[in-house]
């Protein structure tokens, strides 16, 4: 369980982050959801510990930071860098091997296993740099799993791949949670959120609301968390069927498998059209 | 004719002691400093590396002004000066709105100014030569010494760094998840980049020591998208390089480490022009435009 109580983070002096309360529960599927600078990726740091809280504090009960696999944002990575998919999915053993064991067979095992479920194999002599947007963020994907972590937290995941894409990777997301693991993704896309995740923490650098789809996602708290162009299309997405925590298995067999369609929308621009 | 290409070639290194000292020096240079320079490309911190080079020169400077030309004490001054200015400008990133190049540019400026002002002060216009260009066909014993005691200790502090180092620069923020060997990385990296300056200051002056890390790493990036790969043709620049450097400067008298550094710029030019990953002139380039 996280356990987070009356958080407050300040990023170069200024307040990221403003009395922020939570408790998250073993083997939740959340979504975190605010407009741009509304403090996503600074809660995700503060639950790792990469960022002090200058004042309340986070619990990861049984569990450290150890236990944490992360996911960050694909546009802060060097994608030039001369490196190959094995070597830079094997940094997600870095807990495991540190900076001079050998990568023994059992990690290969594990590496094997991890592209396998992202479908990037025989990729894995392949230059970074040479990756499509979907491929690089599949391979992001296997890192992650490499980690074998408890708590996983995802920034973006989906930002700028394709619908078949985001679908394999929900798969992939759906079956971490079917294992116990906590998830927390950062998300822009409030369709994929409404279909696919049954809890939302909805921020405005403060907690705006938090608990499931159907509670979080209202045209009231989307527009204080400042989406108001936006705050009427709570009432026209498909959250008909919102997705709880008690219905996981619901949406395993809902989540589209490859070669299916589905609409996908990461521009606010097309919920309008959707609408109009 | 073989004769002639033995004394063309081989005879300046086989009965010139100086030359043989000058060789021996650049090659422990090379293998000390060209991966070092491969990583600061990939980090993007040629400027860094740059202003650096500068800012040893005040610390040496100092240890000129108290001890003459001391190896001991201008390398001393160098690394005490290399140190400051990289956690300066290391503070002024983090605290200061300013621009990180201009900063750096600032560093560099003071430094180069301050440096040239005490040597001038004291020395005379040979000893700022000495400083400003390198004294590469002068190395004595204790200079040899202290290249490859330095050369030593990057070689295996960089072997022990390599991994962390890799995921440090292709995603600090996954690495910053995962270690908290990420701030020690990048100071250690920090610190060897400035050893091996220091180094580079004593063979090719604190102008051109930072061209030997730099362009060998620059001409690589157009030949290999393979680290390893990139690292061994980085470091076969720079030998061949400093061989044609010396070579050039015994038969046409020209200043040694301008002429080594020359030919690392010529041999960048056709690598801009010819090379195969992003080359002027390739058909994978054309391809990837296109």
């Amino acid at each position: 369980m996280i356990n987070i109580l009356n958080l407050c983070v300040n990023y170069k002096d200024s307040p990221a982050l403003n009395n922020i309360s939570v408790e998250i529960k073993k083997g939740q599927l959340i979504a975190i959801v605010g407009a741009n600078g509304a403090g996503k990726s600074t809660l995700l740091k503060a639950i790792m510990g990469q960022l002090e809280p200058s004042s309340g504090f986070i619990e990861l009960g049984v569990l450290t930071s150890k236990d944490i696999a992360y996911l960050p944002q694909s546009h802060k990575i060097d994608r030039k860098f001369p490196i190959t998919v094995k070597d830079f999915i094997s940094a997600g053993s870095w807990k495991r091997i540190g900076f001079w064991k050998k990568f023994s067979s059992s990690e290969n095992e594990l590496l094997q296993q991890a592209l396998n479920k992202v479908s990037l194999e025989g990729f894995e002599e392949r230059q970074i740099s040479t990756l499509s947007g979907g491929q690089f963020q599949r391979m992001l994907f296997a890192r992650m799993l490499m980690q074998d972590a408890d708590i996983l937290l995802l920034d973006e995941p989906f930002t700028a791949i394709d619908t078949q894409t985001t679908m394999d990777l929900m798969n992939v997301i759906n079956d971490c949670q079917q294992q116990g693991k906590t998830i927390i993704t950062v998300i822009h896309d409030l369709l994929l959120v409404s279909r696919f995740f049954p809890n939302v923490i909805l921020l405005a650098k403060e907690l705006i609301a938090y608990g499931s789809v159907k509670t979080v996602m209202t045209s009231d708290n989307l527009s204080k968390a400042g989406y108001q162009h936006l705050a009427y299309i709570s009432h026209t997405m498909d959250i008909s069927t919102p997705l709880t925590a008690d219905s996981h298995n619901e949406v395993s067999s809902s989540l589209p498998k490859k070669n299916s369609t589905h609409i996908h929308c990461t521009n606010p621009a097309h919920y309008e059209e959707k609408i109009s | 004719m073989i004769s002639d290409v033995y004394n063309l070639f081989i005879e300046p290194f086989s009965d010139f002691s100086f030359m043989q000292r000058a060789l021996w020096g650049c090659i422990v240079l090379s293998i000390s400093a060209t991966p070092i320079g491969v990583f600061l490309t990939l980090r993007r911190m040629s400027l860094t590396g740059d202003a650096m080079a500068h800012a040893i020169l005040p610390g040496a400077a100092i240890g000129f002004l108290i001890s003459g030309v001391s190896i001991i004490a201008m390398t001393i001054g160098g690394i005490i000066a290399g140190c400051i200015v990289a956690i300066l400008a290391g503070i002024v990133a983090r605290y200061s709105n300013a621009e990180e190049d201009s900063s750096l540019a600032a560093f560099y400026l003071l430094s180069l100014a301050a440096g040239v002002l005490i040597i001038s002060a004291k020395g005379s216009n040979v000893d700022l030569l000495h400083v400003l260009f390198g004294s590469v066909l002068a190395l004595n014993n204790d200079a040899l010494i202290l290249l490859t005691s330095i050369a030593t200790i990057s070689v295996l502090s960089l072997t022990v760094l390599y991994r962390p180092l890799v995921f440090e620069c292709v995603d600090p923020d996954f690495f910053k998840s995962v270690s908290k060997l990420s701030a020690i990385a990048h100071y250690a990296f920090l610190l060897l980049v400035v050893l091996n300056l220091v180094a580079g200051f004593h063979a090719l002056g604190t102008l051109m020591s930072v061209g030997l890390m730099i362009l060998p790493a620059a001409i690589s990036r157009f030949w290999s998208e393979k680290l390893g790969v990139m690292l061994l043709i980085a470091l076969l620049t720079s030998i061949i390089s400093s061989y044609l450097g010396l070579f050039l400067s015994f038969h046409v008298s020209f200043a040694t480490s301008p002429a080594i550094v020359l030919v690392m710029g010529i041999i960048y030019i056709v690598s801009l022009l010819f090379g195969q990953h992003g080359g002027l002139l390739s058909k994978k380039s054309h391809k990837l435009h296109s």
